[in-house]
């Protein structure tokens, strides 16, 4: 069986103020590099694991790195796992740009999925840039492998979503994900199943 | 018939110039200060000028400043492309500070013309913005009607490009010496032998108002 570990990465002041960064290379913060750190010493006791693969964003470059640093295994990046691209809306708050363009917000309803802010992506855009990472790594993947995908909130609701044939709505609309929250998925390439082992965990750190 | 005029004023205060975030083509509103700042060179402008149409950068900060100046001047407006702020691409909403601090090779006082050249993802270069917002200001001055005034409601940036183009000044030299303050007004008249900047950043509308901020 092959595994794939879904990381999110560590916490940023944007996270923390709920700022929108979509593509800004902010950088974590302490307390979000001292969750890599305790999220890389996890990986490297509980998984035997063979590469990294992590967007190419500063928040999760420094993530993955941070993961390096106790995990024995090469860094690849890709943009295949970038976070939603919010184009002009970048750095606004959340709360701000939800109120004005409720268009934005995924959850408020299926015509918001192709909304698209200027030299941003739509929702489905995302979904199918991401989804579509996810099967190459599925394809490229050894039968035994274990495969750690550095990444954002965004693409792990839309991975999960996919495997367990949710809508993206719905998808979108429940999901939760810590920071460093580890999700496990184990792929059997016979018969092509995958499954979802566990979400959102974070009880591995103190 | 006098010599045609392009009188062009920076937006109103924002949150983010508050911060010093880079905004670029952010839809960001305006503070209070900054609503009372338009209102205060609105009235400025509609008691020095006979402004015949308004042109205005398409971002919502410039709408916003124009919205309120035109409670004060009655002219058509139209809003264009051409005079945005540098769109910044996946840098905005950093602090300037920051910016300039993690990646030097954005500055051109730093890196000079490497830095001019060099494009944000998703963003514009400066030399790019120069050039756009420089196409934008031919087009406005080549149509230009005798005797007819133009207010041009736009930001930092585009007026910089447009100082330094007529001073011939470069870009670096252009950053490290201008000031252009929220509603600061600047004068062009557009001459027969060349054009004159009459005026210069004033926000002399702003003399004895302390009523806010």
């Amino acid at each position: 069986m092959a595994t794939a570990v879904l990381l999110r990465h560590g916490v940023t002041d944007w996270n923390e103020e709920r700022r929108i960064q979509g593509w800004g290379p902010v950088p974590l913060n302490d307390r979000g590099r001292s969750q890599a750190r305790q999220a890389g010493e996890y990986l490297a006791e509980t998984y035997a694991v063979d590469r990294i693969v992590a967007s190419d964003i500063q928040r999760t470059v420094e993530t993955a790195e941070t993961v390096a640093d106790s995990v024995d295994a090469p860094v690849e990046t890709t943009r295949a796992w970038r976070e939603r691209g919010f184009g002009i809306y970048q750095g606004l708050l959340y709360d701000d740009v939800y109120a004005r363009h409720p268009e934005h917000d995924a959850t408020s309803g299926i015509v918001a999925l192709d909304a698209t802010p200027e030299t941003g992506e739509s929702m489905l855009d995302m979904q199918q840039r991401v989804i579509a990472g996810w099967e190459q790594l599925l394809n490229d993947v050894g039968p035994n492998d274990t495969v750690v995908v550095v990444t954002h909130g965004g693409p792990i609701y839309v991975t999960l979503g996919h495997v367990a044939g949710q809508d993206v709505v719905s998808a979108i609309a429940d999901g939760h994900q810590g920071n460093c929250a580890v999700n496990v998925l184990s792929h059997d390439p016979e018969t092509g199943t995958t499954e979802i082992v566990r979400e959102n965990y974070t009880e591995y750190r103190d | 018939m006098t010599d045609p005029n392009v009188v062009l004023v920076r937006h109103g205060e924002t949150p983010w110039n508050r911060d010093r975030r880079v905004q670029g083509w952010a839809p960001i509103g305006l503070t209070d200060r900054g609503r009372e700042q338009a209102h205060q060179a609105g009235r400025f402008i509609a008691e020095t000028y006979d402004i015949d149409r308004v042109l205005a950068s398409d971002i919502q900060r410039t709408r916003d400043t124009t919205t309120i100046v035109r409670e004060y001047v009655s002219a058509p407006v139209s809003f264009e492309a051409a005079w945005r702020e540098r769109g910044f691409g996946v840098l905005q909403g950093l602090y300037y500070e920051a910016l300039f601090d993690r990646f030097p090779e954005y500055s051109v006082l730093v890196n000079g013309q490497d830095a001019a050249a060099r494009r944000p993802e998703n963003g514009e270069s400066l030399l790019e913005t120069r050039d756009r917002v420089l196409d934008g200001w031919r087009t406005l001055t080549d149509g230009v009607a005798p005797g007819e005034t133009i207010l041009v409601i736009t930001h930092g940036g585009p007026l910089y490009f447009v100082l330094a183009h007529l001073r011939g000044l470069t870009l670096a030299d252009a950053i490290a010496t201008l000031e252009q303050d929220n509603c600061g007004v600047t004068e062009v008249r557009v001459g027969q032998r060349g054009f004159e900047v009459v005026r210069e950043n004033d926000t002399s509308w702003a003399r004895g108002q302390s009523s806010v901020g």
